[in-house]
C-alpha cells in the first residue's frame, strides 16, 4: 500500500500527509516530483495544500499543467484513488478531474481555523470509517475555498451524493453564523467525482489526525481509504 | 496580448484557445477579444 504524495512547486502540506500516511498508518508514502511521469505504482495519490506555483493567475491554474497530472488523470480514470486536499482540491477543479471552481473567500480574507464539517456520504472509500450526519473537526486554512458550481451541476452532486463534507455548525445545523467560512455554495466543503474514487476537500484532514496535535478526526479519512484499498 | 500572427482571424482562434485552455475559467468567469483599434 504506496501513498504518493505529489509536490509541486509551492507545496507546503506535502511532509504533513507524508508524515501521517508514514508514520501514523504505517504504510509506505513516497514524494513524487511534479515534473515526474511515473507514480511508482501508487495505490493512493495526494495532491497536498500549498500555493502550487505562487497562485499566480488562479490558484491551481498552473499546476494543472504540470506533466505528472497528465499521469494523474490515467490514473483517476482507470479507478485510482486520489485525494485533493485544500490547494489540491482547486488543482483538481482546475484540471477538470471534478466540477466546478473556487472563488476567493465572500471574507476577501485567508481564513485559518477548525471548523465542523458535517459527513453528507458515508459510502465512499474516502469516508466510510466516519458515519453518515456525524460531525467532524478538522481545521481549513485558505483564502479560495468558495466553492461554486452551476445549478444543474449543483443538483448533480446533490443527487449523486457527491456532496460528502458541508459546513456545519458543532451539532451539525447549516447556516449558523461562522459556520461556512468562506461563502461556498450550498456549504459544500468537498466533493467526489460520480464514481467516487476522486476526492477535493478544502479542509486539513492531515492536521488533526492524532491525538498530540489536538485532534484525531481527520486519520479516518487515511485510514478510511487504505480499509477500502487493503 | 501581442501575437506574431499577420492574419486577424487566427490571431482570434489562438487567443480564443488561449482564453479557454488556461487565462480564464469559463465556470467563473467570462472573457472578450477586441482588437485595438
Amino acid at each position: 500500500m504506496l501513498f504518493a504524495v505529489i509536490v509541486f512547486p509551492g507545496s507546503n502540506c506535502d511532509h504533513d500527509v507524508y508524515h501521517v500516511a508514514k508514520h501514523v498508518l504505517g504504510r509506505a508514502a513516497r514524494y513524487i516530483w511534479h515534473k515526474d511521469r511515473d507514480l511508482r505504482g501508487a495505490d493512493v495519490v495526494v495532491l497536498p495544500g500549498g500555493f502550487a506555483y505562487g497562485d499566480y493567475l488562479r490558484v491551481g491554474a498552473i499546476a494543472r499543467f504540470s506533466p505528472v497530472m497528465e499521469e494523474v488523470r490515467r490514473f483517476a480514470q482507470r479507478g485510482g484513488h486520489v485525494v485533493g486536499i485544500c490547494n489540491g482540491f482547486q488543482i483538481l477543479l482546475e484540471s477538470g478531474l471534478l466540477p466546478g471552481a473556487m472563488r476567493r473567500n465572500d471574507s476577501l480574507k485567508y481564513v485559518c481555523r477548525d471548523v465542523h464539517l458535517k459527513v453528507e456520504n458515508a459510502m465512499t472509500p474516502w469516508t466510510r470509517k466516519y458515519a453518515r450526519g456525524e460531525v467532524i473537526r478538522i481545521p481549513v486554512g485558505h483564502g479560495d475555498g468558495n466553492y461554486f458550481i452551476d445549478e444543474e451541476g449543483l443538483r448533480r452532486l446533490e443527487g449523486e451524493g457527491q456532496v460528502v463534507f458541508r459546513y456545519s455548525d458543532a451539532r451539525g445545523a447549516r447556516g449558523t453564523r461562522g459556520a461556512n467560512p468562506n461563502g461556498s455554495l450550498a456549504d459544500i466543503a468537498g466533493i467526489t467525482n460520480a464514481r467516487g474514487n476522486v476526492l477535493g476537500m478544502m479542509p486539513h484532514p492531515e492536521r488533526l489526525a492524532e491525538g498530540v496535535l489536538g485532534g484525531e478526526d481527520g486519520r479516518r479519512l487515511f485510514e478510511g481509504i487504505v480499509e477500502a484499498i487493503e | 496580448m501581442e501575437l506574431s500572427e499577420s492574419d486577424p482571424e487566427k490571431a482570434r482562434e489562438r487567443l480564443a484557445a488561449m482564453c479557454e485552455k488556461l487565462l480564464a475559467n469559463t465556470v467563473i468567469e467570462e472573457y472578450r477579444i477586441e482588437e485595438p483599434a
